[in-house]
């Protein structure tokens, strides 16, 4: 847990005080020094146009991370919503909200996503709804799971005896007691989303040029990977960096709520 | 009129009847003992009278008023105003995450003050203290008592008590039938679930012995220790170790116990 923190938050900071200490705009081309080696000019090389790569991961941080975070929020709305639903009320609507989710996370995820996105064109909002077109699903199975679970808890029969609502029933009652599994789940989903953003900039369909996230600057950095490979290794070692933080994160809570 | 009525209740669980056609009354400020061994109804039945659970027919009429024809909306507040319930096992009948005194005056049913004053009322010390303090930091006598005082800040006309002393040991279960009686005294009528019989004797003026979904026998506490009529009742009362023969004088106002 504190590993995990204190690498993401190392990152974080890094990202939001980067630009200012390596004095470059993420922009800022400077073509007679195209790919330059990491030194004091650059602190970790420039790209084919001469672009400062310290600020570029700089920026692709606040890209990658807020589309992880975007989406993972996303995908608690929708699933603790539709799992809460599903699980609460049981028979036909469970099954019903419950085959909807099983005949959309049957289609080929990432087909799926690349359609959409091809359909929406790049950008954020289109990565973010194509992202999160399947990926609530595991949200509202667990959500759904945890319900069906504590709906059946003395505690809920209690509180339907005094004369609660289900909304204060599902809302009060069953959704803080199974905070610990959504709370795993979530933190599960911000690197998964970071790893799809980066997977879909590397085939060309993430945030469009000149801004970067981390896939775009990689799948860069592959061309150049035999004589600039910093262009390739440092972007790779945030993206490795946060992916392995958030997943300690996870597993420590994990072990914390069960 | 009788504070409650219930005529011709059946309920169906999976198309299984469970409870068959059961019939009793509750006068105000009475206390009735319904008894039986696990799963044959008791608490379905109960269950019922609050939040009905599978198929249920018949009639539940609590002054008057079938509960079971009435509106959803309307059961709420009935069951926030006219109804309280009490459960086997304090502990899982707790919100793990909410104080105290969150759950004594969730959703409105009751003011601060009105709840720690209840909570006095029900026997807890330190009121103040404990109303700030999560289930699991009770006792489970200090629990049941918590119960009970959820079940009646809100002054309902009956409590429906199920199993409320199988988790306590001895001592605490007199002492919760203790506080049971004195509310009783207040005027609360108690439907009292149990499989205890000696539970049973000790508190409630009237026994309904239920039998595979049905009320097999009906009678005043006493005369139904003394001499039960139906071949059930006599063999549950065997069962538990009771005596069905007069008590003789050196054990008097006490249970002969057949080893």
């Amino acid at each position: 847990m504190k590993l995990g923190l204190a690498i993401l938050c190392a990152v974080l900071i890094i990202a939001w005080t980067g630009p200012t200490l390596s004095g470059y705009a993420f922009d800022e081309i400077h073509l007679q020094l195209q790919n330059t080696p990491p030194g004091a000019k650059f602190w970790l090389g420039s790209d084919d146009l001469g672009r400062d790569l310290f600020t570029r991961i700089c920026y692709g941080a606040r890209i990658s991370l807020f589309v992880g975070v975007a989406a993972a929020a996303i995908d608690l709305v929708i699933g603790t919503l539709w799992g809460g639903v599903a699980g609460y009320f049981g028979g036909r609507i469970d099954a019903l909200l419950m085959g909807i989710a099983d005949i959309l996370f049957s289609l080929p995820y990432l087909l799926i996503v690349i359609l959409f996105l091809v359909y929406l064109g790049p950008g954020m909002g289109s990565l973010l709804i194509s992202l999160s077109l399947i990926g609530w699903i595991p949200m509202a199975r667990i959500v759904r799971g945890q319900v069906m679970q504590l709906k059946n808890q003395e505690f809920v029969y209690a509180a339907i005896a005094y004369g609660a609502t289900p909304q204060r029933i599902l809302l009060g009652h069953i959704l803080p007691n199974a905070l610990g599994p959504i709370l795993v789940t979530l933190t599960l989903t911000i690197p998964s989303a970071i790893f799809a953003e980066a997977l879909l900039s590397f085939v060309g369909l993430g945030i469009p040029p000149p801004s970067a996230s981390w896939g775009t600057l990689i799948s860069e950095g592959i061309w150049a990977m035999s004589y600039y490979p910093w262009r390739l290794i440092f972007p790779a070692l945030f993206l490795i960096a946060t992916v392995f933080a958030f997943n300690r994160i996870a597993e420590a809570l994990r072990h914390a709520v069960t | 009129m009788p504070l409650l009525e219930v005529k011709k209740l059946s309920i169906h669980l999976n198309d299984r009847p469970i409870v068959k056609q059961v019939n009793f009354e509750l006068a105000r400020g009475e206390c009735v003992g319904l008894v039986g061994e696990s799963g044959c109804g008791k608490s379905l039945t109960a269950q019922a009278l609050i939040y009905p659970f599978g198929k249920v027919q018949g009639e539940i009429l609590l002054e008057g008023v079938d509960l079971l024809k009435q509106p959803e909306a309307k059961m709420q507040q009935l069951r926030r105003q006219s109804l309280g319930m009490i459960y086997q096992e304090p502990l899982t009948a707790l919100n793990p995450l909410l104080t105290i005194g969150r759950q004594l005056i969730e959703g409105g049913r009751a003011t601060a003050e009105q709840a720690l004053a209840f909570l006095k009322k029900v026997g807890i010390p330190e009121p103040e203290r404990r109303f700030k303090q999560y289930p699991h930091e009770l006792s489970g006598g200090q629990r049941q008592r918590v119960l009970l005082a959820m079940a009646l800040v809100t002054k309902p006309k009956l409590l429906i008590a199920d199993e409320p002393t199988t988790a306590l040991d001895v001592s605490l279960q007199v002492e919760i039938c203790q506080l049971l009686k004195d509310f009783q005294r207040e005027g609360l009528t108690i439907l009292f679930i149990s499989h205890d019989l000696g539970v049973v004797k000790q508190l409630c003026q009237r026994v309904m012995v239920m039998q595979a979904g049905q009320i097999v026998e009906t009678a005043p506490t006493e005369q139904l220790f003394k001499a039960p009529s139906h071949p059930y009742t006599q063999q549950l009362l065997q069962w538990t170790n009771f005596t069905t023969t007069e008590p003789t004088e050196n054990t008097e106002g006490m249970h002969v116990v057949r080893l």
